[in-house]
């Protein structure tokens, strides 16, 4: 499924994600770690670019400041980079550990 | 990207739990007398002959366990080729086009039978193999001449075109030949091996209690060694038995990563070879563990209403106890074995053992405690 099929293309367009709070992430030697909702008693392994993504939420910032960090730190990223962040995005969200915020036209988050 | 932790179990409602597999044990005796194995079953010479499953009760369990989802069978013993009618036993799989998976010490191996074995889609079969000598693995296995008729089962499943994987259970009388029996299988051209921990269930357990198993440490240590440095210059896919708590995420969920073994415990259903229905084989050794008897009792009302199967359906992984209960994995490695929990404590949801003495030693990984209970 490419980006701009993704069910979740309004998000894209429209929306910051707002991590949960008390949400704690535990990272582990191999750059590796879960994301602990002790609410819910809920853990959730995340890789490192998904520990990358989570530590820029925290930032408030759009899809396309997202994905613009994503690539300028990582080398070799993959053309469905987009939709791989959707994904894990939508993740976080059907999970409880983050949700979607709406931001107004001008941009104002 | 994402790596999610799945397993989010929300209701206990019967067609949210298909019945997937059934593990058959198709035979009371065995030909070998393996002194850590679990089951324990009995030494079967030719003037001592212990009861199989008949063919025609296995045809019936597997027609009423289709419709409740039935996929796959698993045939382990005792030791399943053995059975007298073990080419029957494979013809009515087929028959129900169901897959196949085979747990055998090899020794009864014959090209007819390896044939038929690798005329199923994707049959997953392994061979016990617990040293690279013959000294070394019979004295284990407990009969003088069952190294070579392993071997020699090893390359006819070989020869028809299968790939098994060799299983090695690690004990201080074995641990120095890790390395050649991975040789070994490679040289056979085994499609992978699996090294096994001795658990404390059956014959296991005196041999933990007689210091013959590896210590957690050591466990630990082995499998870091396995992992880190033996892995890479051998061709061979090797696997180690810990816990999922013990073993890096990227190497069960990166790029090449061989998965988290996990306890099939929710979608799965033991037969022992006198038709009862039971957990696993562990209703060998804990008669609460049986459910009812394929010769007169309804699957479907078993597997839908036992009690103990509804109780882990509500219960898994909220209810575990002990460090279980505080792991980041525990949805996914699920006390890794409740049986062998259950064996040991009387109840579902106490820790594994090998967690609890590890994380009493100080040998958890501490990141894998969730924060909220640490």
């Amino acid at each position: 499924m490419s980006a701009d099929t993704h069910p979740l293309i309004e998000f894209k367009n429209n929306s910051i994600i707002i991590p949960k709070q008390g949400i704690t992430l535990q990272e582990e030697p191999d750059n590796w770690g879960f994301l602990y909702d002790p609410q819910n008693d809920f853990s959730f392994g995340v890789n490192p670019v998904s520990i990358y993504i989570w530590k820029q939420l925290e930032q408030k910032m759009t899809f396309k400041e997202l994905t613009g960090k994503v690539k300028a730190h990582f080398s070799n990223v993959p053309d469905e980079i987009e939709t791989d962040i959707i994904t894990f995005l939508t993740a976080l969200v059907e999970n409880g550990l983050a949700s979607i915020e709406s931001f107004s036209q001008d941009g104002e988050k | 990207m994402t790596d999610n932790i799945p397993g989010n179990l929300s209701t206990a409602n019967p067609s949210n739990f298909p019945l997937t597999q059934l593990y058959f044990y198709l035979t009371e005796g065995c030909n070998l007398a393996c002194r850590h194995c679990w089951l324990s079953p009995k030494l079967q010479t030719h003037d001592r002959i212990y009861p199989v499953l008949p063919v025609e009760l296995f045809r019936s369990i597997l027609h009423h366990a289709v419709p409740l989802g039935l996929k796959v069978v698993k045939l382990t013993g005792g030791e399943p080729l053995m059975h007298p009618h073990i080419l029957e036993i494979l013809d009515v799989i087929k028959e129900f086009n169901l897959g196949l998976t085979i747990e055998t010490n090899g020794i009864l191996c014959t090209p007819e039978l390896a044939k038929k074995i690798a005329s199923f889609n994707k049959p997953s079969i392994s061979v016990s193999i617990d040293g690279a000598d013959a000294e070394t693995h019979e004295s284990i296995r407990g009969i003088p001449g069952c190294f070579d008729k392993a071997i020699n089962g090893i390359r006819t499943l070989v020869d028809a075109g299968l790939k098994p994987q060799v299983i090695f259970t690690l004990m201080q009388s074995n641990k120095n030949q890790i390395e050649p029996v991975v040789r070994l299988a490679e040289s056979l051209k085994a499609g992978s091996v699996k090294f096994n921990i001795v658990q404390p269930t059956g014959r296991g357990e005196m041999v933990i209690d007689s210091g013959q198993a590896l210590k957690v440490e050591e466990l630990i240590e082995t499998g870091k060694w396995i992992s880190d440095n033996l892995s890479k210059p051998v061709k061979i896919k090797l696997f180690f038995d810990l816990p999922a708590a013990f073993r890096p995420l990227s190497r069960m969920y990166g790029e090449d990563g061989d998965g988290c073994a996990s306890c099939s415990i929710l979608k799965i259903l033991g037969v022992l070879a006198d038709g009862s229905y039971a957990l696993c084989g562990i209703g060998n050794h804990i008669p609460e563990l049986v459910f009812g008897n394929a010769r007169e009792d309804d699957l479907s009302e078993i597997w839908n209403n036992s009690p103990v199967l509804l109780e882990l359906r509500e219960g898994i992984p909220s209810r575990f106890e002990g460090i279980c209960g505080k792991c980041h994995m525990k949805r996914v490695c699920r006390a890794s074995c409740i049986a062998q929990n259950y064996y040991l404590s009387n109840s579902l949801w106490s820790a594994f053992w090998f967690c609890d003495e590890a994380y009493k030693k100080g040998l958890f990984p501490s990141t894998r405690i969730a924060p909220r209970i640490n």
